[in-house]
């Protein structure tokens, strides 16, 4: 801990998948326990990391809801809280999908836990057909098998093709 | 050197890549203009996605394909998905619970509030409910984890009102109305849970004495009750102690028998299947219903 706050102004650059750099203070770049453990090792804050699964506009996104976390202190829970809903309320699903990647990968916790949760609030009323297609997953049923595991929890489609 | 704030790049980002991602919401599978969002590993998609999802919404999806199927039916999913619900630490987000309400000891009803964010309160069926509101009605002897152990028109049965599915428990030696205390809980020592009854017994001497039965919902080889030993207070005949339902806290199941015995508070352990006792602080001691689906 101690070192975190001596060189409080250190910054690192970070390489998205495209080729962008973006230069990161220190104590907002430790919000990625990835990236904790690499400065944590050997690995020199001098060079620049690469992040080859995550393309410019993610990480920017990502290194957004760090800045923001990293800078409030505890106290400003609520705070915290409205802008994390702020964060996501207009991203469609593709940018939630890359946001839960970087998340996992970076092990971001909390960006995980809102992105995951925001696909899940999305997907939980939409019918399973259309959530087959979001994942691309392959139907291996028979209409008849499919229409027998749908008439085990009838109710559950009251109100859906 | 790059963006040096990361504002800035999301500004001018978004501008270049945003039309390139869009999500398909609606159209049929032979729709090409669909754009492809990004793959997202199976194991992201259980255990960070379906995981969060209510159990409705996941009996729907158990029709997307057969590995979702038996994947959602899968215990180790229930594990992942009860953990998540009980965890869910938001005051506002009563998603995952509900409260169970219904009117006196026994009642005809059983209304679910607070669920799925619907602000009225639902009457739920529950299993061998009467439609006409004729029998004996239902007596809830306890819940864990979003099961329920009900009685009703003398039988028993465990229940998940989340997935409407219930097992009907094997008589016990008496008729059920005869069981004078209970309780429901979970045994993490064999990953199961138990139905505990108390079948009362009257002596001359010392009033009512209790020989205890227990159920195990999974493991049990034989469907049957198996009697363990004797709960170790009695009870006077004359005073009032029926419907009494043990509460499940750490492991153990509690009934507050203080006003036979002085405050005590008399708990079985599950795993163990000993007795104990705790102090009452009757204060701390509250039934409460609140149910993980």
């Amino acid at each position: 801990m101690a070192s975190s706050i001596e060189n409080n102004n250190e910054k690192l650059t970070l390489k998205s998948s495209d080729g962008e750099e973006f230069l990161v203070e220190k104590h907002v770049a430790l919000q990625s326990t990835l990236l904790q453990n690499m400065l944590d090792s050997d690995c020199s804050s001098a060079d620049v990391i690469p992040l080859p699964k995550i393309d410019a506009r993610t990480l920017a996104l990502v290194l957004g809801y760090c800045k923001k976390h990293a800078d409030a202190s505890s106290s400003k829970q609520g705070e915290l809280n409205s802008f994390d809903s702020e964060f996501l309320k207009d991203m469609d699903m593709g940018a939630l999908f890359n946001l839960v990647l970087a998340a996992n990968f970076m092990e971001i916790k909390g960006l995980l836990d809102i992105a995951a949760q925001k696909i899940a609030d999305t997907i939980k009323d939409k019918p399973h057909q259309e959530v087959r297609e979001i994942f691309h997953v392959e139907n291996d049923y028979t209409p008849e098998e499919e229409a027998a595991v749908r008439e085990e929890n009838r109710w559950a489609f009251e109100g859906f093709p | 050197m790059g963006s040096s704030s990361s504002s800035q790049s999301t500004n001018q980002m978004e501008e270049d890549l945003l039309p390139n991602i869009r999500p398909k919401i609606t159209g049929t599978e032979e729709d090409s203009q669909q754009v492809l969002l990004p793959n997202l590993p199976p194991e992201i998609i259980v255990e960070e996605i379906l995981s969060r999802l209510p159990v409705k919404s996941l009996l729907r999806l158990r029709c997307v394909c057969k590995s979702w199927r038996s994947l959602i039916s899968d215990p180790n999913f229930a594990r992942i998905h009860l953990r998540r619900a009980s965890s869910s630490n938001s005051s506002t987000d009563c998603t995952h619970h509900r409260l169970l309400i219904s009117h006196g000891v026994r009642s005809h009803s059983l209304y679910s509030a607070f669920h799925e964010h619907s602000d009225a309160a639902v009457r739920l069926d529950y299993p061998g409910c009467d439609p006409r509101g004729l029998g004996d009605g239902v007596r809830i002897l306890g819940s864990c984890d979003g099961l329920m152990c009900i009685e009703t028109a003398r039988t028993l049965f465990l229940w998940n009102p989340s997935t409407r599915k219930s097992k009907r428990l094997p008589r016990v030696r008496l008729p059920p109305d005869h069981l004078s205390a209970y309780g429901f809980g979970y045994d993490a020592s064999i990953d199961d849970y138990k139905v505990v009854g108390f079948l009362s017994n009257v002596h001359i001497d010392i009033g009512f004495h209790f020989e205890v039965e227990v159920y195990t919902m999974r493991t049990m080889r034989t469907d049957s009750w198996r009697r363990i030993g004797d709960f170790p207070h009695g009870h006077h005949p004359y005073r009032r102690y029926r419907h009494c339902s043990g509460v499940f806290v750490n492991g153990a199941l509690h009934w507050d028998w203080s006003r036979k015995t002085n405050g005590i508070i008399v708990s079985l352990d599950l795993a163990k299947e000993t007795y104990g006792e705790v102090e009452a602080n009757l204060e701390s001691f509250q039934t409460c219903m609140t149910d993980d689906t």
